[in-house]
């Protein structure tokens, strides 16, 4: 599995997601209310720890993280820094 | 006494013209620069006919480009609208009407939305306005034109119709304000505040005036950061930051989520929440965690200047105990008043009212709104004196006030003071909405919205269409679909009814 397969797996499962139609990589996870706020900081863990990554403030600040595309290129960018 | 809060950026300014003003994520502008970037924006926006007391709306993200705005129309001589940049455009085209400002600054993102929905004609770029030659003696001649009791800021708060009030604040306000902050939690050059609130919302005027009176250093926090408490926190120990004044939702779910643990934060000096309750609960977990910070609960409605009652924090507390709002603060004087006017004796509720030189002007172009929260105090009959009616209930507790709730159906979201009827006024736009009700769930803090209506939503779908009419914050947390909504014998929507049937 890449990284995107990865997080979407965790967020899918993890939110109780399902296959709910509505839901694919572009998907902004808060507006559509997949993820609430409390999910946000339970997904940064989730990749610090999967990935061995240390998200920073800056990154948070910097990069786009709302969709499945815009946090698996993060970690991408993260991991290739290492 | 100084004839606008604008005055403390002249002084200061000459005081520590290279010391860092204000910082965002996008870099920082010394006293200095500050300074010449206002005169220039000043310059800009006399040249295209400003008069004095004519309202600048500011449509712009959370940065140091909007605090040049601010002070740039006050060196106008003019009041300030600040803007949520995330608004829908529907509730800004409804703020416009009731605000007409002369001139609305924005970048270039927000004039192609504003131009999109028709509300381009007052539009005018931030870099435009920034591109003149500063004209000192025309600002400065616009400046000392301006009385204290002139309009400093206009803040939108939620309206009981779906039509946002405009509370007019005069600088006399502001400046006593900043005065009450600074003294009492020692704000000096040497302080760096990080600020939570949005610029839209009148926590801001702490964080913004302290700085500009004392020389202090602002830290805009992008709001993105409060979505991930570790971080903000991180952010905090990272900029060195001394003094915050945030919203309880935003210190509670730092709380909750363990974000205090193993930091030790010796440069965080002061630490004041408003605008909702705060629980004992996590403020105990902060005081746990960062025993050497001074704690204090502030209170009070936009209505009054930000705030108008004091409570440092100077005893133990259980965590299921209620927190004190405090004592009347910075010259304000509260009143408790009972259904008939009379005061209620200790222990006893009654409408918090408030009166003091920090009341603000009225609604903006709203003068019945204005009179009947704005009235005449009923235990003076020597002369007149305003008093503004919170609608808040508390009680004496020795020297000290417990807030008891509200009386109407106002309510607090993460600080934002929201009313019902404005929650269903948005709801009502959504296609196939014939009726709703919004219950407010004190326990759960949230919005529980019931809706009459044939087509199959579910909340993500429903929420999906309300985003265009109502701002995140106004989203309902639990939705239903009901075929239809009960009524009492008067054809109404029997709320007390639907409370009960759902536990509210």
């Amino acid at each position: 599995m890449n990284v995107l397969e990865q997080i979407e797996g965790y967020v899918q499962e993890h939110f109780e997601i399902g296959d709910d139609p509505d839901f694919n990589e572009d998907v902004n996870l808060f507006d559509e209310g997949f993820v609430d706020s409390l999910g946000a900081t339970e997904i940064v863990f989730f990749i610090e720890d999967h990935f061995g990554i240390q998200i920073t403030q800056k990154d948070i600040i910097l990069y786009p993280m709302n969709t499945i595309r815009e946090i698996a290129q993060v970690v991408e960018r993260k991991m290739a820094e290492k | 006494m100084l004839n606008s809060a604008a005055r403390y950026l002249a002084v200061t300014a000459q005081r520590f013209p290279d010391k860092t003003a204000v910082e965002d994520e996008h870099g920082e502008l010394t006293w200095r620069a500050l300074e010449s970037a206002v005169l220039a924006v000043a310059t800009g926006l006399l040249a295209r006919g400003i008069e004095r007391d004519q309202p600048v709306l500011v449509y712009l993200p959370k940065s140091r480009e909007s605090v040049v705005t601010f002070l740039a129309a006050l060196y106008a001589g003019c009041p300030y609208a600040p803007v949520d940049y995330a608004i829908p455009l529907s509730r800004l085209e409804r703020t416009m009407e009731t605000l007409r400002p002369a001139l609305t600054v924005t970048d270039e993102e927000g004039q192609v939305r504003l131009r999109e929905a028709g509300l381009g004609e007052t539009a005018v770029l931030y870099t435009d306005l920034l591109a003149a030659a500063p004209d000192v003696p025309a600002v400065l001649a616009a400046m000392d034109g301006v009385i204290d009791t002139d309009p400093c800021y206009i803040m939108f708060t939620s309206g009981s119709t779906g039509t946002p009030k405009g509370v007019a604040v005069p600088h006399r306000g502001v400046l006593e304000y900043a005065e009450a902050v600074v003294e009492t939690f020692q704000i000096t050059a040497d302080s760096v505040l990080g600020l939570q609130s949005g610029f839209h919302f009148d926590n801001s005027t702490f964080d913004l005036y302290a700085c500009l009176s004392t020389g202090a250093k602002l830290v805009i926090i992008p709001e993105i950061l409060f979505k991930y408490p570790h971080k903000v926190m991180d952010l905090v120990a990272e900029k060195e930051i001394s003094c915050i004044f945030w919203v309880p939702t935003v210190m509670i779910s730092a709380a909750n989520a363990g974000a205090l643990e193993g930091r030790a934060l010796p440069r965080l000096k002061t630490v004041v929440f408003a605008g909702e309750v705060m629980p004992n609960k996590q403020l105990n977990v902060w005081r746990r965690a960062l025993p050497h910070c001074v704690y204090a609960n502030l209170y009070g409605p936009t209505e009054v200047t930000v705030d108008c009652t004091c409570y440092i924090v100077d005893r133990p507390f259980a965590d299921s105990a209620p927190l004190p709002i405090g004592k009347p603060w910075r010259g304000a004087r509260v009143l408790l008043l009972k259904e008939d006017g009379s005061p209620a004796a200790e222990g006893e509720e009654g409408e918090i009212c408030v009166l003091g030189s920090g009341l603000a002007l009225g609604y903006w172009n709203a003068l019945e709104l204005t009179e009947k929260a704005f009235v005449q105090n009923p235990l003076n009959s020597n002369y007149p004196e305003k008093m503004y009616r919170t609608g808040d209930m508390g009680k004496w507790d020795g020297e000290d006030i417990l807030f008891c709730g509200r009386r109407d159906s106002q309510f607090k979201m993460r600080g934002i003071r929201l009313e019902l009827g404005d929650v269903e006024a948005a709801a009502s736009c959504v296609e196939g909405v014939r009726r709703c009700c919004a219950l407010f769930d004190q326990v759960k803090q949230e919005i529980v919205l019931l809706v009459e209506t044939d087509k199959p939503y579910n909340k993500r779908t429903f929420n999906r269409e309300m985003r265009a009419f109502a701002p995140a914050y106004m989203l309902p947390a639990r939705f239903e679909v009901l075929d239809e909504l009960p009524e009492n014998a008067n054809g109404k929507i029997d709320r007390p009814r639907l409370r009960r049937e759902y536990g509210l």
